[in-house]
């Protein structure tokens, strides 16, 4: 009684998120989160229960309209919430100073907003002026910012004006790092860029993520935007309704319903081929291979006795060589790295299954073979490897949400 | 970035050829004060002079003490404006008295449309005579273009620079400071050059109300019938019109933010 007096809200357990055991702490929750605007009955954001785990991109994604854009705003209280809480960090931010909150969590809008009259280094320096940072610190922690994002150090005195899209908004997101919050939020920070430039940005803050492990709320409306930058996805329907929360491999495998499924549209089997890479899968073993100098007799035993159509020379440093199929061993060569066909490419064990199928549809063996750092082969991926791996993909999901359903539907 | 620096010249040499027109303005300014020193000197010693026109045009005694007045309403009246207008400006572009913004516009609109004398007279009404009637007639007369693009500069600042930088947790005083009034600082100097340039001009019609002023002498020039006084009184008016104006802009190229 006195427990439930105490929380009146409770931290609800999303329904679709991942299970406790991988998820990482919560850096800020939103509980009960409703936002309804002046002169509306209908509110925007309806009791919105969201945890954000620490260290990770949350990738909030939705057909526009949704309140994505006005749920990060509620985050740093550039929107006031109407009710519900805010917790960052432990701390209940609902009623605190909202101008002394935003200092302490980094925003990167659309627009970029860079103040056009100040220099680069006046604009990085924003966040840091406001705390108060000595000179000395200041200069410092800019010129750290500048090379961070890869711009020259010369940057320094020009003005927003002299800059492209591109170099705008890394000063952008070096501006929102510039007293290293622990927090970022981003509103379609690429969404104005143009096609080329936005995935160089995107790659070069996906490597600049790996080494700063900042909490990042990302808004797009973008589903392979959201694939592509999300450790997780919540994907929101109307009135910020949090359709599925979960890591995009689950969502492409397992969307939760047919919203979902329209909303990642097709070829979403296709998507989830780019999160499992070569080396994490039970590569073929039972492929039919021989050594350069086993004999074309032998060759063709062995060839016999496999379901294949072709089998797989390798040299002398067992690197793969040659294709050979029944005519070519029918002929009975001397020598089998002369015979059938040269194997053109190769596939390295950290590729992707995305470029493995690229790589056997491309072959003319419908094989991609695949070979460790120094050449030496490892084994080969064909059609079925794939068929089996997405299946694998499809029921460990559908496996582990009916656990969750079950699991809830007891307590 | 060293061909660079290797092909600009120095940068005094581009300082003058970036702001030519600047340097255009002083030298047609001088060329006419010239101009109409030599005539007026050469008229007053030959035989067509006659005793008012010397009267009326000696230095010492009219022209310079009409000359400091005629500044002095000038600056006053604009100085007057500029503290009127431009708080209230920003007051006016604050969420909360928006509403406020288009009666007051108003009201410094039909400052602007009464005719210039008939407000002058309607001061004079109400004060009595002297120069301090005229400067308030003045300023009322060119709140507008100062409180108008006060507003207007305020109003055209990028929303999303605002956005980012409240997001970034500057408080709305400091955005204020910091960001909106140097973005509209351009605009705002364009109104005050506006407001100076009106106020030149009127101040000519201060004579009417015993402002002084080189009206006196124009005045003069009209009453006597003579035309070398007119020409004096009008040339002079106009020396003073231009050279404002070109310090103005000198004052506009300088205090606008670098970077926009």
């Amino acid at each position: 009684m006195t427990s439930t007096a105490s929380s009146p809200i409770d931290p609800a357990p999303n329904q679709h998120s991942a299970t406790g055991v991988e998820k990482p702490a919560t850096m800020i929750s939103l509980q009960g989160v409703t936002k309804t605007y002046d002169g509306s009955v209908i509110p925007a954001v309806d009791s919105l229960n969201l945890d954000i785990p620490e260290g990770e991109i949350l990738v909030l994604v939705g057909p526009s309209g949704c309140g994505k854009s006005t749920t990060l705003r509620l985050i740093n209280r550039m929107i006031e919430p109407t009710s519900g809480r805010i917790i960052f960090d432990g701390e209940d931010v609902t009623s605190v100073n909202p101008d002394l909150l935003r200092r302490r969590i980094g925003y990167v809008i659309q627009q970029i907003g860079l103040f056009p009259h100040q220099t680069i280094a006046q604009n990085i320096a924003t966040v840091p002026r406001l705390l108060g940072w000595d000179k000395a610190k200041i200069n410092a922690r800019v010129t750290e910012l500048l090379d961070v994002m890869g711009l020259p150090n010369d940057f320094k005195d020009r003005y927003p004006k002299e800059l492209s899209g591109g170099q705008a908004q890394r000063v952008g997101v070096a501006r929102a790092l510039g007293s290293d919050p622990a927090v970022l939020l981003m509103d379609e920070p690429f969404g104005a860029i143009d096609p080329i430039t936005r995935d160089r940005l995107q790659n070069e803050f996906l490597r600049l993520q790996s080494e700063l492990k900042k909490t990042i709320v990302f808004v797009t409306h973008d589903i392979d935007e959201a694939i592509k930058m999300g450790d997780r996805i919540a994907i929101l329907g109307e009135q910020s309704r949090i359709a599925q929360f979960d890591t995009p491999e689950r969502i492409l495998a397992y969307p939760i319903d047919d919203f979902v499924a329209d909303f990642i549209g097709s070829g979403s089997t296709l998507k989830g081929l780019n999160f499992e890479r070569v080396r994490d899968i039970d590569i073929s073993t039972s492929f039919p291979v021989v050594s350069h100098d086993t004999s074309a007799t032998e060759a063709k035993t062995v060839l016999d006795a496999s379901p294949e159509r072709s089998l797989l020379v390798l040299d002398a440093k067992s690197h793969p060589a040659r294709w050979l199929n029944d005519k070519d061993l029918a002929a009975t060569p001397a020598d089998l790295l002369a015979a059938g066909v040269e194997v053109t490419s190769t596939l390295p064990m950290h590729a992707t299954l995305h470029d493995a199928l690229e790589e056997l549809l491309m072959s003319n063996a419908g094989q991609a073979t695949v070979v460790d750092n120094s050449g030496v082969y490892q084994g080969i991926v064909d059609i079925e490897v794939l068929a089996d791996v997405l299946k694998g993909m499809r029921a460990a999901a559908r496996r582990h949400y009916e656990v969750h359903v079950d699991s809830a539907g007891q307590s | 970035m060293t061909a660079a620096t290797a092909t600009s010249p120095s940068p005094a040499w581009s300082w003058v050829r970036a702001n030519a027109g600047l340097l255009v303005r002083p030298a047609i300014i001088v060329s006419l004060a010239v101009a109409l020193y030599v005539y007026v000197n050469g008229f007053l010693d030959s035989d067509d002079a006659i005793f008012q026109d010397k009267r009326t045009l000696e230095w010492e005694r009219n022209l310079k003490p009409q000359l400091e007045q005629h500044i002095s309403l000038t600056l006053w009246s604009t100085l007057l404006v500029i503290v009127i207008a431009i708080p209230l400006g920003l007051f006016l572009t604050r969420p909360k008295y928006r509403r406020f913004g288009g009666p007051v516009l108003g009201i410094a609109t039909s400052g602007q449309a009464t005719p210039a004398f008939g407000l002058l007279i309607l001061a004079f009404a109400w004060l009595g005579s002297g120069a301090w009637t005229a400067i308030w007639a003045l300023g009322f007369f060119t709140v507008l273009p100062v409180l108008r693009n006060t507003m207007v500069g305020l109003d055209q600042v990028d929303f999303s620079v605002i956005e980012a930088g409240r997001g970034m947790g500057l408080t709305k005083g400091q955005v204020l400071r910091q960001v909106e009034i140097p973005l509209a600082v351009p605009v705002i100097l364009a109104g005050i050059r506006t407001a100076l340039i009106i106020n030149v001009g009127m101040a000519a019609l201060a004579f009417l109300i015993g402002g002084g002023g080189l009206g006196v002498t124009i005045s003069a020039g009209l009453k006597l019938s003579r035309e070398v006084v007119l020409l004096t009184g009008a040339v002079m008016t106009a020396i003073v019109a231009l050279t404002v104006d070109w310090i103005a802009s000198i004052a506009e190229r300088t205090l606008r933010p670098r970077g926009l």
